[in-house]
C-alpha cells in the first residue's frame, strides 16, 4: 500500500464512478476501516451521497463491511486490490470469449457491469441482446447451459448472503453452495420474454459474481505456456500446457509444487491428438529440454512407470520475475548495466573490484554503472566490518547484492507510477480538447437522429461538414494519442500481473 | 555529529562532501574536475536518455480497447456514476445542458445484502411509523373508552361517532404527510410536457384557492 498506488486507485474510481465515489473510496483507503458517520464527517459530503457511494462500492465488491461493536452500525473496509483489477476486466471478458464463445462472453460482461446478478436476469438480458441480430438466434436452454458450464468451471461464484434479518447483515455462504447452481426455470423465462412483463423468478436473491482467482489461474497458465512457446517452439508450449492440465487433476491450483504427474499420461494424450506430429516423434527430447531449462519448471520425482515429474510453479515465476527485472535494467540503463546486474545475480554477493574484473568493462564505467544501479535501487549494499586489529584502521568490505522481492516491489511501484502518469496525461488531453470533442459528439448525435428520421445523403453530408478539415485532423490526432495511452495501460497491467504472481508465490 | 569528525575534516573545513581518499575509492581520479555546484532546479521534464520500445498493436489489443471503453461508458451512464447536486449556475456548454437533462437513473439494490444504515431515508421511516401507529391506536382506544363512559344519550353517541371519524381522518392525513416528508426519492418530477395543455383546462374551471 503506497501513496502512489492510492493515486492510481483514485483515478481508476473517478474514471468510472465519478468524483463523489472517489472521495469516499480514498477516505477509506487512507484511514482504513471506518464507520459511516466518520466518513460523512471527514469528507464533508452530504449523508445521502455518502450512502449512495458506499452502496456502489459494495456492489462492485470494492468495499466490504463487518458489524461494529454496536451491532446497528457497520465498519467499512476498502479492498484496494479489487480496484486495480478493474483495469483487467477487458482481459477477463476476452479470455472467456476465446474459451467459451460469444454467448458466455456476454454473460460475463453483463455480470461484470452489474457487479453481481441473478442467473435468470442475466440470461434474460443476454437473450434480449442476442435477439437483436436475427441471424444467430439462441434459445434460453442454450444460454442456461452456457451459464451452468461457467459456474461448474468456477468462473462464476455465488456471493454470500444473509439469512437472519439484522441491521448489519452477516453475509455467509454454506460450504458447497459456492459453485452449486440453483434452479433456473426456462419456461418462466420464455413467458416473460413473450409478454414482456417482469417476473418473480425462483432464483431471486441468488446472486452470482465473477471469480477473479479462476481467471488469474488461466492467465498464469497462459504466461507459462507463452514463455515456453517463445523460448523453444509451439510443441514445447503444447507439452507444458498438457502438463499443467494434468496437474490440476491431482493438485490444488495455487500450490507451490505439484504432486508428481506421470509422463506416460501426457504421452497418451499426445498420441491421440493429431495437431502436433513433431511432438509425438520427439517427445522424450522435448521433455529433456524442458527439464534442463533454466526455468526449473519440471523436475523428475520418480522413475516408476516411465518417470513422473513435479511442476514447480513458484520457481518458474521467480525466474520470470528475474527476466522482467533484467529487461527493465536493459531498457533503462542499457546492456552494460544489464551485464553487471546479471553478474551480481550470478555471484550473489560481489565486491566492486570484482565487478570491474569480471564484467570486462573499463573500471570507471563499471563503477559508474554499478552506482547508478544502486541509486535506482536495483542493487543493494551489504557492509561487512572487520574488527580492527590492535590500533590499526578498521576495515570494511562493501558487497553488492540483489534482494529480489524488494526489487520486484520497486518495479511494481514504478508500474503504478507509470499508470498514474498515463491516466493523468489522458485526462489532461481530454480537458484540453473538451470543446472539439464535445462538438464532434454533438454532430454525431445530430447525424444519427437525422439518419433515424430518414434524411437524404446530401443533408447528412452537410451535417458532417460542420467539422472542418483542420478540426478533423486534430480529432484524429487526439484519437491516436488516446489509443496509445490506453494500450500502455493494458500492457502495464500485464507486467503488474506477473510481478504480483511472483510476490504471491514468494 | 560524530561521523563528521571521523572523516578527517575539521569543522567548517572543505565545502565538498567527500575528501580525496574517499573520492579515489569511488573511482574519481585526482586530475578530474568535480561537477560544479548545482544552482538550478532540475528541469520539470528532463530529456529521455532512451526511446521506449514501440508498442505492438494487434487486433486483439484493439478489441480489448473497445471492451474497456464499453465498460466505462456503461457504468458512467448507469446509476453508479454519482454526481453532486448541481449548483444553480447554468451550465455553459451546450453539451453539459443536454447531459443535465438526462434522467437520473437510481440503482436498485437488494437491501438484504447491505447494512440498513445505508438505505435511503424512505425505507427507514416506514419501519418507524409502524410502531408509532400502534401507539396511536392504543391512545385512541382509551379515548374512545372515556367517551363511551361519558355518553349516556343516544344522540350524544351519534355525535361522538362523528367526532371519532373526524379524529380518524385527521390521523390519516397526518400519516400521509409524515410519509412524504423527508425525501423525494420515490417521486418522479420528470415532466414530459404532456400535462402542459391540461393546465389550461383547469384554469377554465375557475381560479384555485
Amino acid at each position: 500500500m503506497s501513496a502512489q498506488l492510492g493515486k492510481v486507485l483514485a483515478l481508476i474510481i473517478s474514471d468510472r464512478f465519478g468524483p463523489v465515489v472517489e472521495k469516499v473510496g480514498m477516505y477509506l483507503f487512507q484511514y482504513g476501516t471506518s464507520p459511516l458517520l466518520y466518513i460523512v464527517k471527514n469528507t464533508g459530503l452530504p449523508l445521502g451521497k455518502v450512502k449512495e457511494s458506499l452502496c456502489v462500492l459494495i456492489k462492485y465488491r470494492l468495499v466490504f463491511f463487518v458489524p461494529n461493536k454496536n451491532e446497528n452500525i457497520a465498519n467499512y473496509t476498502f479492498i484496494a486490490d479489487n480496484v486495480l483489477l478493474m483495469l483487467r476486466y477487458p482481459k477477463y471478458i476476452h479470455l472467456i470469449k476465446r474459451k467459451f464463445g460469444d454467448e458466455s462472453e456476454m454473460i460475463v460482461e453483463e455480470i461484470l457491469q452489474k457487479g453481481y446478478w441473478t442467473a435468470s436476469d442475466v440470461i434474460q438480458k443476454v437473450f434480449q441482446r442476442l435477439s437483436k441480430n436475427v441471424d444467430n438466434a439462441v434459445s434460453f436452454g442454450q444460454l442456461k447451459d452456457k451459464f451452468v458450464s461457467l459456474v461448474t468451471a468456477k468462473y462464476l461464484v455465488r456471493i454470500p448472503y444473509s439469512e437472519e434479518d439484522r441491521p448489519v447483515p452477516n453475509l455467509i455462504l454454506q460450504e458447497g453452495e459456492l459453485h452449486s447452481i440453483s434452479e433456473i426455470d426456462i419456461q418462466q423465462l420464455v413467458i416473460s420474454a413473450k409478454t414482456g412483463q417482469p417476473f418473480c423468478f425462483p432464483d431471486q436473491g441468488v446472486y452470482w459474481a465473477v471469480n477473479f482467482d479462476r481467471f488469474h489461474q488461466d492467465m498464469r497458465d497462459k504466461i507459462i505456456v507463452a514463455a515456453f512457446t517463445r523460448k523453444f517452439d509451439e510443441n514445447a508450449g503444447e507439452l507444458v500446457r498438457l502438463l499443467l492440465q494434468q496437474m490440476y487433476i491431482r493438485t490444488q491450483p495455487w500450490a507451490d509444487v505439484s504432486n508428481p504427474v506421470p509422463i506416460i499420461e501426457i504421452k497418451d494424450i499426445i498420441k491421440k491428438q493429431t495437431g502436433f506430429p513433431q511432438l509425438n516423434v520427439f517427445f522424450d527430447q522435448y521433455v529433456n529440454v524442458i527439464e534442463q531449462d533454466s526455468c526449473n519448471l519440471i523436475r523428475k520425482s520418480g522413475e516408476a512407470s516411465g518417470g513422473s515429474f513435479q511442476i514447480f510453479l513458484k520457481e518458474a515465476f521467480t525466474q520470470f520475475a528475474w527476466e522482467v527485472i533484467e529487461q527493465c535494467v536493459l531498457e533503462k540503463l542499457d546492456s552494460k548495466a544489464a551485464r553487471i546486474f546479471r553478474l551480481v545475480k550470478l555471484k550473489q554477493y560481489i565486491e566492486p573490484d570484482q565487478i570491474q574484473q569480471l564484467a570486462m568493462i573499463p573500471a570507471k564505467e563499471a563503477k559508474r554503472l554499478s552506482y547508478q544501479l544502486f541509486e535506482e535501487n536495483f542493487l543493494q549494499i551489504q557492509e561487512l566490518r572487520k574488527a580492527p586489529v590492535g590500533n590499526g584502521p578498521s576495515k570494511s568490505f562493501m558487497l553488492f547484492h540483489i534482494n529480489l522481492p524488494q526489487v520486484a516491489q520497486m518495479i511494481l511501484e514504478l508500474c503504478y507510477k507509470t499508470l498514474f502518469n498515463i491516466m493523468t496525461r489522458r485526462s489532461h488531453e481530454k480537458v484540453m480538447n473538451k470543446r472539439i470533442i464535445d462538438k464532434k459528439q454533438r454532430v454525431d448525435t445530430i447525424s444519427m437522429g437525422m439518419r433515424a428520421q430518414g434524411a437524404s445523403e446530401d443533408q447528412l453530408a452537410d451535417i458532417e461538414e460542420m467539422i472542418t478539415p483542420p478540426e478533423r485532423e486534430i480529432l484524429e490526432k487526439i484519437d491516436r494519442t488516446m489509443k496509445k495511452l490506453t494500450l500502455v495501460e493494458l500492457e502495464i497491467d500485464d507486467t503488474i500481473f506477473l510481478l504480483q504472481m511472483y510476490l504471491i508465490y514468494e | 555529529m560524530s561521523g563528521r569528525g571521523r572523516g578527517g575534516r575539521g569543522r567548517g573545513g572543505s565545502a565538498k562532501s567527500f575528501n580525496k581518499e574517499q573520492l579515489t575509492a569511488l573511482g574519481v581520479g585526482a586530475k578530474e574536475l568535480l561537477p560544479g555546484p548545482v544552482t538550478q532546479p532540475p528541469p520539470l521534464y528532463p530529456l529521455l536518455n532512451r526511446k521506449p520500445v514501440p508498442l505492438n498493436q494487434s487486433l486483439e489489443m484493439d478489441y480489448l480497447l473497445i471492451l474497456r471503453q464499453d465498460f466505462i461508458d456503461h457504468i458512467q451512464l448507469s446509476g453508479s456514476y454519482i454526481k453532486l447536486p448541481q449548483n444553480k449556475m447554468k451550465p455553459e456548454q451546450e453539451i453539459d445542458k443536454l447531459v443535465a437533462q438526462l434522467p437520473v437513473a437510481k440503482e436498485k439494490y437488494d437491501w438484504t445484502l447491505f447494512p440498513s444504515e445505508l438505505r435511503p431515508k424512505m425505507y427507514a421511516k416506514r419501519n418507524k411509523q409502524k410502531t408509532a401507529k400502534e401507539v396511536n391506536i392504543e391512545q385512541r382506544l382509551t379515548v374512545l373508552e372515556k367517551l363511551e363512559e361519558k355518553s349516556d344519550d343516544a344522540d350524544v353517541a351519534v355525535n361522538n361517532n362523528e367526532a371519532d371519524e373526524e379524529v380518524e381522518d385527521v390521523e390519516e392525513i397526518d400519516e400521509d404527510e409524515e410519509m412524504d416528508d423527508g425525501t423525494d426519492y420515490a417521486n418522479n418530477y420528470f415532466d414530459n410536457g404532456e400535462a402542459y395543455e391540461d393546465e389550461d383546462d383547469n384554469l377554465e374551471d375557475g381560479p384555485i384557492y
